[in-house]
């Protein structure tokens, strides 16, 4: 594809809110999300969610409803068709509705925040977004995660027995690698017997949001959440891990700070995870004394090339240094697996 | 907007910008692959106005092509912008086909309309209209319909939409259809070729209008497809029971697939969907969001479903074969028709591979 050839001053890259709010909304797994717009906008992020979902055989397509604004509704305004999507989107019994404004209806002036009011048996989120009125992709993907915690502070808090409850904030919906990111966190978390308590919110039914405000950690997608973190209507002062494990001494970072916001002895844990990265190291042996370069040297990657015994040069052969980073000890594994094949 | 942009996009010589942000803009430039500009709208320039980005933008795509077309998205389009004041000195044709006016088809006929097609009384050739970029069957129709013209004797002439830019002011006074949906061009148009009753029809048609026109032999390519279309289906009846079909996609292109599956198959064609029209035959619905696709596959219970990624994914376990757009996760490289000859023999050819491959007893 060819690139935008648009003026040079004006950034191309930051999308419609639209795509980013829809990227939370539709991983709530009993949501129904309404797009308060033309049934093109609707179509077209349908369309591309599709296409990452092929990527995951047997996963659930979401329910997605558009209120067709036409060219009635932008004369007349368009409440009364959101007010009907509504009645159908309730009809169907979801967990929760989440109502995503578009450009059009932020031109026009709706007021969906007074529609969605009138709605008493399902909890409504309306997303303030208004397509690229308001921002690109993350200002939408924030403003849902923070339309989400504001509903989570009215839910009820499930019974989860006694445990501390870890959430993972803002997991990336479209990123092919999501649930074996979310596996490895579990899997590290298993090594102080900790599990994860909450996904907020990918594929967690709505009524476990309400574990959001008594929760004992945070562990953030990356440092960027740090901002709508700082908004969630959770305890004073409960800790936060800005980011998921990166890299061979990250991943053993990361059990050392869950352990130290939980009050748990982490020693044990981070010395089993150091002799399974041994293991992993091991089986990549091959590759030591390898010339390569690392496009933008990333300090994790370099750390990994070094423990492998490889060297780092810009004159060696490319090897795929993804961004976002592989995440814990098995993205390591993943991606030594990827170099092999590069070499 | 997407299917003005879409249009517009198959002229050579024709550059186009779309008149929004980069997420209206993603959209059809991840569906067309083609050089498409952009004025990345903002908040900004929503409010004060962004004449003057159009304009650059405008005078950035020019020195690549030779003329441009801007296309107005919503917001610009209900602020009311005076684009065509704005680009008057400029070789630019605005436009407007904001998404909130409807579907696909609106898009393309506003684009065609706005190019202000010419036709050329005195020119020859057969035009070739409802070719859009958006339809999978958009090339592979293009080509079988020149084929079959020239197999009659005639020239293929300007299409819509496609070819060179200049070629909408030279359109020919008369045009055969390749998807009734997006079939916009001027002039008379002789019928479209979706079956071979629909090939022989559109064909004497033409025959009749000019006498240099032979029939004959694309009535011998009929009469020869006609028979290996009864030989297989009757073939594949031998040790199997007609499928029970649900069809989704442009009405003409179902309705089309529906009579092939009952002429050939005797299928029972339980669901016609239509994406781009009312329910007018027996057993059709109007088949425009997830909701009602669900529903009718719900109903019917097909073991054969014509149609896109969504009606796949929606009964993964019927035999599929592609219909409409979009058609995700599969390769489609080659330029298949559903027009014409070769289309008919390669939609029964689709069918008959994708229910065996279903049903090996």
């Amino acid at each position: 594809m060819s690139s935008n050839p648009s003026p040079s001053s004006t950034p191309r890259s930051d999308g419609c809110t639209l795509a980013g709010a829809l990227s939370v909304a539709s991983a709530v797994a009993d949501g129904v999300t309404i797009v308060h717009g033309p049934s093109g906008c609707s179509h077209h992020h349908v369309s591309l969610l599709l296409t990452s979902l092929l990527d995951r055989p047997g996963a659930r397509l979401p329910v997605l409803l558009s209120d067709d604004l036409g060219e009635r509704e932008v004369i007349f305004g368009g409440e009364d068709a959101l007010a009907l999507a509504l009645d159908e989107a309730v009809a169907r019994s979801p967990g929760s509705i989440a109502v995503l404004p578009t450009c059009v209806s932020e031109a026009i002036g709706d007021d969906c925040a007074a529609v969605a009011e009138r709605v008493r048996s399902v909890p409504v989120v309306v997303v303030p977004v208004g397509g690229f009125l308001g921002g690109g992709f993350y200002e939408g993907e924030r403003a849902a995660l923070a339309a989400y915690a504001e509903l989570s502070a009215r839910l009820p808090a499930p019974d989860t027995g006694e445990g501390p409850v870890i959430a993972l904030v803002g997991e990336k919906n479209l990123e092919y690698e999501a649930d074996c990111h979310a596996a490895e966190i579990g899997r590290l978390l298993g090594l102080l017997d900790l599990g994860v308590g909450l996904r907020f919110v990918r594929e967690a039914p709505t009524a476990s949001f309400g574990l959001l405000p008594r929760a004992d950690l945070l562990v953030l997608r990356e440092p960027g959440m740090g901002g709508i973190a700082d908004c969630f209507p959770v305890r004073p002062r409960t800790p936060r891990i800005h980011g998921f494990p990166v890299g061979l001494s990250g991943t053993l970072a990361f059990l050392e700070r869950c352990g130290a916001a939980l009050g748990r002895d982490a020693a044990g844990a981070v010395e089993d995870e150091a002799g399974h990265q041994e293991a992993v190291l091991a089986r990549f042996g091959g590759l030591a004394g390898a010339r390569v370069s690392l496009s933008g040297a990333p300090r994790w990657a370099v750390e990994l090339a070094d423990a492998l015994g490889m060297v780092v040069s810009p004159a060696g052969v490319p090897v795929p240094v993804p961004e976002p980073a592989p995440v814990g000890t098995a993205g390591v594994a993943r991606l030594l697996a990827r170099w092999g094949r590069s070499l | 907007m997407v299917g003005a942009v879409a249009a517009l996009s198959a002229y050579e010589g024709l550059g186009v910008v779309v008149h929004g942000s980069s997420g209206c803009w993603f959209y059809p430039s991840s569906l067309l692959r083609v050089d498409l500009g952009c004025t990345d709208l903002s908040s900004t320039d929503a409010v004060l106005g962004a004449e003057k980005r159009v304009r650059e933008t405008v005078e950035a795509m020019l020195p690549r092509h030779r003329a441009v077309a801007v296309v107005n998205t919503c917001v610009p389009g209900i602020a009311g912008e005076d684009l065509a004041g704005a680009l008057g000195d400029l070789p630019v044709t605005v436009v407007d086909a904001p998404g909130f006016l409807g579907g696909a088809w609106i898009g393309h006929e506003r684009a065609i309309a706005a190019l202000g097609p010419v036709v050329d009384e005195e020119g020859g050739g057969v035009g070739i209209d409802g070719l859009s970029p958006l339809d999978p069957f958009a090339r592979g129709n293009l080509f079988e319909i020149e084929r079959i013209l020239r197999l009659a004797g005639a020239t293929p002439g300007a299409r819509f939409a496609g070819g060179a830019v200049e070629s909408v002011g030279r359109a020919a006074p008369v045009s055969v259809v390749a998807n009734p949906a997006f079939a916009t061009g001027p002039g008379e148009r002789a019928g479209d070729l979706l079956g071979l009753d629909a090939v022989l029809a559109t064909v004497g048609r033409l025959a009749d209008r000019d006498d240099e026109i032979d029939p004959g032999p694309v009535a011998a390519e009929c009469a020869a497809a006609e028979e290996r279309c009864v030989h297989a289906c009757d073939k594949f009846l031998r040790r199997h029971d007609p499928p029970r079909a649900a069809i989704f996609g442009e009405a003409a292109y179902v309705d089309a697939a529906g009579r092939l599956l009952d002429r050939y198959l005797g299928a029972d064609c339980a669901v016609l969907g239509y994406r781009d029209a009312p329910p007018t035959a027996p057993g059709s619905v109007r088949a425009d969001d997830l909701d009602s696709v669900e529903k009718a596959l719900a109903r019917a219970e097909p073991d054969l479903v014509l149609g896109s990624s969504f009606e796949r994914r929606l009964w993964p376990d019927a035999a599929f074969v592609p219909l409409a757009p979009p058609l995700r996760g599969r390769w489609r490289l080659a330029a298949a028709p559903l027009a014409g000859v070769e289309g008919v023999l390669a939609l029964v050819e689709g069918v008959l591979n994708a229910c065996t491959a279903g049903r090996k007893a």
